[in-house]
């Protein structure tokens, strides 16, 4: 839907308009500070980290408020374990995640209590990727563009995020958000892009399919309408709030387990 | 009010109305002298009977129950001369006759029609009317006259943003306005999202706002009614009138069927900034189309003296996109087919079938791998208007509507590669129903009041699916219905009232009452028009919207009716509001009912207007003071917070200035308070990205908005057989830099820190029209 209404935007800019951008003073309240947890738990022996932190003013450029004071706890299948702080707002230690498992994880922070829960499921692995090369318009480049097919498990409902890297770079930037589900191709072998992002010949991509939970694709689905764009007309979420987060309390933030495959392709070959 | 009294008081009035002394019916139709066009709303009155007079309805016809005797008749209507007839008046008679335009208006401009006084003497208070040819002279948008952004200078009522055809009417909301063309509802009407309304300049005749006190013939939107009506053609001879101008062009065709019986009229215009695309060496340029165009179709013909039938029908189109790459199309098309009927000269009758259909189709990618979504929009129906003019003092009008509606939210198509499954979203159906009954009622010379009482119900009707939902939004439940079954039921009495109470010949006050309800109710997540917004029907989730309004004003007029002036304010309160949950998914979602919340509104405020309608120096100052508020328990934590459209100063100041008889020039300056508008309160970091953290919804402030355009006319050539002018306006001549999006983003330079992005949409749009008339 978004690409809908950037193309006509674009179209409209593109032909009739002068339009004009320019960086505005805007007076901001400030806000009490809130609290941010955000922890990944990824498939197989790796590190798992949680980073805690707090909410700053919004024209506030110094780093947030990190907070090292918290018991963090991970526990799956009747176990506990404490995750330690390593500074900096980050905690972390090596955990095997295993599939088909679910994950609580537990913060205590200042006498207050955020918990969380998520899935680790099944990988879908990429079957093929492949380039073209597309002729642009408007808002969409000319240039090479990246696929990737896979086969959606049919008896589920699933829930996918795409992310990738260029050049051993891994691209982060708002429009690199990408996340989807099955609702119009359960079972299918759906081909998906990244997005608008256009690649040039020699460029490796390292594309990772995510396979995760449904809190984790609401989290991310509706992070994506929020800074997609805001505060205008056409603004991209229909009410503009904060992502649904799967911490109670109030927190912001997700807790999320990934599974994901990994396909790479070199541009042009 | 209690409707069974109120029932009682209605046909108590009717059933007195037949007592008294022998009376005789005079009725007839009134028409321009120079094209045959029906003259609505021109008056009638009596010389020798203060206070006594009617009316003429939409299509000119007039009927008037008079005591047997000898009068003088006066009709009349601005702009027109006035034509005094003696008639003896001892059986009923018919007299249809055509005013001449007046020769000494040419130095003049109308700003609004009827009589001059219509301002004190009229029971409507809150209703705005305009008539296309008052608008030729004034600033326009990339050449093209549009009766919506001359509605939106009137107090009261706000356009939606920049350049938009969107508008706001008293506090409600964009979907709460009923756009009707010919009686058909307009369910889009803007091209280029909004940057032009579809109703081509030369193909209208007029439109007419009512802000409150709406007469219980309308409902169906819960703020206002724009009631826009198409030129019947000219009756008299064949004329051609056109215009080039930056955008678009037209060419308009009317003439007689038959002398004086029956006339035709078609207008076409279309833009044609892909022509110059199509010259282009660039493939990307040059294999894409951007325009737009409108196709208004009418005709009416006169079978017998008591017989009169019109059709008429709308088309229009946008296409923007690339061969083979994207695609966005949309369009409305609407269809009316209307028989007059003179029962009596007494009882006159209009029957309406009218179609209306809106649909977009956007499409990605070419053959196999193409991606289309369609969705549509569709009314079929029905209408009966009935007015009984039963003696002097009573008007009774009376009626019924039928719709039956069909909403397919979206069609989903698919090529094989894509892997998706083609899928289309659940198709739903809805019956609305309406009748009504009315009556002007002229209690003494200086008391009027229009009373009267609509019934509206709405049935949701199957093949469909109800769903049930938890707090969360989940479905909880699901129940099937089948073909025709009845899914839901609503229904409500709207009681509607207005009163004039003339003070003396310069004064009036005025109140009106209204309460309406809407079955009806769009989604949207912008304040531009989009094509992709979404229509709802009412569902056992979504209750009807529901609005009553209270209006008071005092009208004075100065100087021997130059000088219009009036203060009115008013109060409105809402029922069943629609707002979204953060994270709604609008995309063809059949469950997005549970994504919904449902609260309450209010608005109010006062309008102030001050009008020069003579002399060289013509125009009007509005200035409206108001709030408009809402309230949901989900939202805010269930406190009140500021529409989007919270406006709460809002001045407009419209100028015309006849230079001499060749040239006028025309300003029109805009100021209101931003609107209100969520933006952030704080900033974390999640993902590697800067996150704006939200607090409150519409707790900030969009700039303060303010233009001035400039126009200037020039009568190149005008005789009896060849008309030419030009048109030169400047929109946003001072080059304000009025924000229509602010981003709050991290930094191109230095993405660790984040600022606030202002995009200003037109810095100055000229534009330069030709027109021609022969």
């Amino acid at each position: 839907m978004k690409s809908i209404q950037l193309i006509v935007s674009a179209i409209i800019i593109a032909f009739l308009v002068t339009a004009c951008e320019k960086v505005i003073d805007v007076d901001l309240k400030d806000a009490a500070p809130s609290i941010v947890i955000e922890a990944v738990l990824m498939e197989g022996e790796n590190d798992f980290v949680v980073k805690i932190s707090k909410t700053a003013p919004y024209f506030d450029n110094s780093p947030s408020e990190k907070i090292d004071h918290a018991n963090v706890t991970l526990k799956f299948n009747d176990e506990e374990i404490d995750i330690p702080n390593s500074g900096n707002g980050i905690y972390s230690l090596p955990v095997n995640a295993l599939i088909n498992t679910e994950y609580h994880l537990e913060v205590n922070v200042d006498n207050e209590t955020y918990n969380a829960s998520t899935t680790m499921l099944d990988k879908v692995m990429i079957d093929t990727i492949y380039s073209e090369f597309e002729e642009g318009f408007g808002p969409r480049e000319s240039g090479y563009y990246v696929y990737i097919k896979y086969t959606d498990p049919g008896d589920v409902e699933n829930f996918y995020r795409l992310t990738h890297s260029l050049n051993g770079e891994y691209q982060n930037t708002e429009s690199d958000l990408r996340v989807f589900n099955d609702l119009r191709n359960n079972g299918n072998q759906p081909k998906t892009s990244l997005g608008f992002k256009v690649f040039e010949e020699g460029d490796v991509v390292d594309v990772n399919l995510i396979h995760f939970d449904e809190s984790s694709y609401d989290y991310f689905s509706s992070l994506n309408d929020i800074i997609g764009g805001n505060g205008g007309p056409s603004g991209g979420a229909a009410a503009p709030g904060n992502p649904l987060s799967n911490w109670s309390n109030n927190a912001l933030g997700y807790f999320s387990a990934y599974n994901y495959d990994t396909a790479t392709i070199i541009i042009g070959e | 009010m209690n409707i069974n009294s109120f029932l009682t008081i209605i046909l108590l009035t009717i059933s007195s109305i037949s007592l008294g002394q022998t009376k005789y019916t005079l009725s007839g139709q009134i028409k321009d002298a120079s094209n045959g066009e029906d003259l609505p709303f021109a008056t009638v009155t009596v010389k020798e009977l203060k206070g006594v007079g009617v009316t003429a309805n939409t299509y000119g016809y007039y009927s008037l129950s008079l005591p047997e005797g000898n009068y003088t008749v006066i009709y009349q209507y601005i702009g027109y001369d006035v034509i005094e007839k003696s008639i003896e008046l001892n059986k009923n008679i018919t007299i249809s006759l055509e005013l001449p335009t007046s020769a000494q208006n040419l130095e003049e401009v109308v700003v609004t029609a009827e009589r001059e006084d219509r301002n004190i003497t009229s029971n409507e208070g809150s209703v705005t009317k305009i008539d296309t040819k008052a608008i030729r002279e004034l600033p326009t948008f990339g050449g093209e006259v549009d009766i919506i952004k001359v509605m939106q200078t009137q107090p009261g009522v706000k356009a939606s943003g920049e350049g938009g055809s969107g508008f706001y009417v008293r506090g409600g909301g964009l979907d709460q306005n009923l756009v009707l063309l010919d009686e058909a509802p307009v369910y889009n009407p803007s091209h280029l999202l909004g940057f032009f309304s579809v109703f081509n300049g030369d193909a209208i005749k007029g439109a007419t706002m009512y802000k409150g006190g709406m007469m219980p013939e309308y409902g169906g939107r819960t703020s206002s009614v724009l009631d826009i009506r198409m030129k019947d053609g000219n009756a008299k001879d064949l004329s051609v009138t056109g215009g080039i101008g930056t955008i678009a062009s037209r060419l308009t065709v009317e003439g007689p069927i038959v002398k004086d019986k029956g006339s035709f009229m078609i207008s076409g215009r279309r833009t044609y900034a892909d022509l110059f695309l199509g010259l282009s060496n660039d493939p990307s340029f040059s294999n894409s189309s951007l325009y737009f165009y409108d196709l208004n179709l009418k005709a009416n013909y006169r079978i017998t003296e008591k017989d009169r039938i019109f059709i008429s029908g709308y088309f229009g189109q946008d296409k923007l996109g690339m061969d083979g790459s994207v695609n966005m199309d949309y369009g409305n098309a609407t269809g009316t087919l209307r028989w007059n009927h003179v029962f009596s000269s007494k009882l006159f009758s209009n029957t309406s079938f009218i179609y209306s259909n809106y649909n977009y189709e956007f499409g990605f990618g070419a053959d196999e791998d193409k991606i289309g979504l369609e969705s549509i929009i569709k009314d079929i129906n029905i209408k009966q208007d009935f007015s009984f003019y039963a003696s002097t003092k009573h008007t009774i009008k009376f009626g019924f509507n039928a719709i039956h509606h069909t909403i397919e939210p979206g069609n989903l198509s698919a090529g094989s590669n894509t892997g998706i499954n083609p899928q289309d979203s659940e198709k739903k159906y809805g019956i609305e129903g309406a009748i009504y009954i009315q009556d002007e009622f002229k209690i003494s010379n200086r008391l009027s009041i229009n009373y009267g009482l609509r019934y509206s119900l709405f049935q949701g009707i199957g093949t469909g699916t109800e769903y049930q939902f938890n707090d969360k939004g989940e479905v909880i439940g699901a129940k099937e219905y089948g073909d025709g079954e009845t899914m839901q039921y609503y229904g409500g009495f709207e009681p509607r009232l207005s009163a004039n109470y003339i003070i003396n010949p310069k004064s009036s006050v005025k109140l009106g009452y209204n309460k309406n309800y809407q079955y009806l109710h769009m989604l949207s997540n912008s304040t531009s028009s989009s094509p992709t917004d979404t229509w709802i029907m009412s569902s056992n989730n979504v209750k009807p919207q529901e609005a009553e309004q209270i209006s008071l004003g005092y009208f004075r007029n100065f100087k021997d009716n130059t000088f219009e002036t009036s203060v009115e304010a008013y109060y409105k309160d809402m029922k069943n509001v629609i707002d979204y949950k953060t994270g709604a998914n609008v995309f063809l979602n059949d469950q997005l009912e549970g994504d919904l919340v449902y609260g309450k509104g209010r608005a109010y405020g006062v309008e102030f207007m001050i009008k020069k309608n003579k002399g060289r120096l013509t125009g009007w100052l509005g200035y409206t003071l108001s709030r408009s508020e809402k309230q949901f328990d989900e939202i805010n934590n269930g406190d009140w917070f500021a529409a989007r459209q919270d406006r709460i100063h809002d001045i407009n100041l419209v100028a015309i200035y006849k230079i001499n008889p060749k040239l006028t020039l025309s300003g029109n300056f805009i100021y209101y308070t931003g609107d209100a508008i969520t933006f952030p309160s704080g900033r974390y970091e999640v993902d590697g990205k800067v996150i704006p953290y939200y607090t409150e919804r519409n707790g900030y402030r969009m700039p303060d908005y303010h233009r001035l355009d400039l126009a200037l006319t020039w009568i190149r050539k005008k005789t009896d057989k060849f008309e030419s002018s030009w048109n030169f306006s400047i929109y946003n001549v001072y080059g304000r830099e009025n924000a229509y999006t602010i981003s709050f983003e991290p930094s191109e330079e230095d993405p660790n820190t984040t600022e606030a992005v202002q995009l200003a949409l037109f810095k100055w749009v000229p534009s330069v029209t030709y027109n021609f008339k022969f």
